[in-house]
């Protein structure tokens, strides 16, 4: 039986809270955790230090609610996803049934690459739904833009306010759609200038190759290594599923290397594509998962030149 | 000391394509020449008329004192290999044969130099010759013994040649993205393997491993996996194996193992 206001209700109850000061969002949080923990639900916080600190003081004692390991959870929006399916299928298995997590993004999240996550919150709409998860997401609405607060309440189908109240958003739209919606990526600054590498129809090994003979410049060798697993995925998936030609461009400069490949096609049909693994998924159906697991950033636009695929490694913390 | 025996724990065994048949054997017979010169005895295998071949050689003087002497000779595709399947067991007997009347008389190897063109365009020899590129393979490693394999791109195709060249330790560049032979107690595998090679190699897979028991892959030369092999590789375990052991300096394949779950293979990485 699942209590609280997601009694009665089948998957995954998703909530946004919109907080201005730390007593409302502890005003939120609090209960929820608690109320949790009194009907024997597993209760876990996923918070940065500075609100996992708040919290601690503010509850009491051993009072039963887990602390997830923060640790690099939220660097990937795929492998957040990857995470906490497991976690949710671990306490299934282990007879919860509801799981309260109360969760915010790390700040790098909500600068130049918040389009992914954005995507993050519309999919895990649909890849939680499988179980019996109420989850609230927190967002200061002091210090988010505008248009992010636009995108958490049209990816969360409610929000759970200061007074107890859970008020579904008119603006929610479901995942599906809010996936398939076109949108713009800003370009790279080194986008602005000339690629230092140009491939035409190249092979994977070819685009490898570019990779190695100018990535290290800029980025460790295991960026540089995940780097070329997710060029390779990118230029397979261009030449097997795409349409020729497949135009490879590398920009490498300020600890960080652009890569961007884009063949005439319209790219994957599956609004998921990238952020869970492909349903259906053949042996053949899983790089481009695996690419976004691969790198710091990865953007899809659909234009007049076809798809394209955009891959960013390094400078994480300088691009917000 | 032939040369194989000068690169401790490769074999002097290598593949190399060719589109104009008087290069290869041009490329053969310097080959051979330095093979002569190490004290090697030599023998080209040649799809040519025998005594055409010789003909040409004679104009050569260390050629013409070496067949004369009969430390150099030129053998016919069918008598080296006969004209039917190959049985390899009796081949590696001959081998043997071969090798210690030389070093009876006085030679420090036996190097040879084959054209294997018309022991693979049928699809059914092809099968038989490709695994025993493995097998000679597995022999040379410990003899003082080595040998090139040619074959022709005008009567082959790209596929066919990177099937036999990724047997080898080495080949010609172009011809495959990936060796796979053998090694100390396993396998080794170099180079690059992505969905380009994906069907090459586990055809190669099924070719070169025959042993019960754990497989062991000494992959410290391989630059590059992608996950279709390493599912590969997981999935060839569970049907011929307990598990698969990749030895391997590439931190993404640890990576993709645990992301995809392949219980069947163990990434121990190296320095």
């Amino acid at each position: 039986m699942r209590t609280g206001a997601a009694a009665g209700h089948s998957g995954y109850f998703h909530e946004a809270v919109l907080y201005d000061s730390s007593d409302e969002l502890l005003a939120v949080v609090l209960p929820f955790l608690l109320d949790g923990v009194a009907a024997g639900e597993p209760s876990m916080v996923s918070f940065g230090e500075r609100h996992t600190a708040l919290l601690r003081s503010a509850l009491p004692p051993r009072c039963g609610v887990t602390f997830l390991d923060g640790g690099d959870v939220y660097a990937r929006p795929s492998a957040a996803i990857r995470s906490y399916r497991q976690l949710l299928a671990d306490q299934v298995a282990a007879g919860a049934t509801q799981i309260r997590i109360v969760g915010e993004l790390p700040p790098v999240a909500f600068g130049r690459f918040w389009d992914w996550w954005g995507r993050y919150e519309a999919a895990i709409n649909h890849a939680y739904d499988e179980f019996p998860l109420w989850s609230m997401c927190v967002y200061n609405t002091r210090s988010t833009p505008p248009e992010i607060l636009d995108d958490v309440s049209r990816t969360h189908p409610r929000t759970a306010t200061a007074d107890g109240r859970h008020v579904p958003n008119e603006v929610y739209t479901a995942p599906e759609l809010y996936l398939r919606e076109p949108r713009p990526v800003a370009p790279d600054p080194l986008q602005h200038g000339t690629p230092l590498v140009e491939l035409v129809d190249p092979t994977p090994a070819g685009a490898r190759a570019a990779v190695h003979a100018v990535a290290p410049e800029q980025l460790s060798a295991d960026e540089v290594d995940d780097l070329s697993v997710a060029v390779s995925e990118t230029v397979t998936n261009a030449l097997r599923h795409g349409r020729p030609p497949v135009r490879f461009r590398l920009w490498a400069g300020d600890g960080r290397v652009v890569v961007t490949v884009v063949d005439g096609g319209s790219g994957p049909t599956d609004p998921y594509a990238g952020l869970l693994p492909a349903r259906g998924a053949t042996s053949g159906g899983l790089g481009l998962w695996i690419t976004y697991q691969s790198c710091d950033h990865v953007a899809m636009q659909r234009g007049p030149d076809g798809f394209t695929v955009r891959l960013i490694t390094g400078g994480r913390n300088a691009a917000g | 000391m032939t040369s194989a025996a000068l690169l401790p724990g490769r074999s002097g065994h290598t593949c190399w394509a060719y589109d104009d048949p008087a290069l290869f054997e041009a490329r053969a017979r310097e080959f051979l020449l330095a093979g002569l010169a190490a004290g090697d005895r030599v023998r080209y295998v040649t799809p040519e008329s025998v005594p055409v071949v010789v003909e040409r050689w004679r104009d050569v003087p260390r050629l013409r004192d070496a067949l004369r002497t009969g430390v150099a000779e030129v053998c016919s595709v069918d008598d080296m290999y006969g004209s039917d399947g190959l049985d390899v067991e009796a081949q590696l007997t001959s081998y043997t044969a071969m090798l210690e009347a030389a070093l009876a008389d006085g030679h420090t190897g036996w190097r040879v130099a084959a054209d294997g063109t018309p022991l693979v365009i049928d699809p059914v020899r092809r099968e038989g010759f490709a695994r025993y590129e493995h097998l000679v393979d597995r022999y040379l490693r410990t003899r003082p013994m080595s040998a090139v394999c040619g074959y022709d791109r005008t009567r082959l195709d790209e596929e066919t040649i990177e099937e036999l060249a990724c047997l080898h330790p080495t080949s010609d560049p172009g011809t495959s993205l990936f060796h796979l032979y053998p090694g100390d107690g396993g396998l080794v595998l170099d180079g690059e393997l992505d969905a380009s090679n994906h069907g090459v190699f586990a055809t190669a897979l099924r070719r070169a491993d025959h042993d019960p028991g754990d497989l062991v892959i000494h992959a410290e030369g391989l630059r590059f996996i992608d996950y279709r092999s390493l599912l590969h590789l997981h999935r060839h375990a569970a049907s011929h194996h307990r598990q698969v052991v990749l030895r391997t300096s590439l931190a993404p394949a640890s990576r993709l193992v645990a992301l995809l779950g392949l219980s069947r293979v163990r990434v121990e990485v190296t320095g």
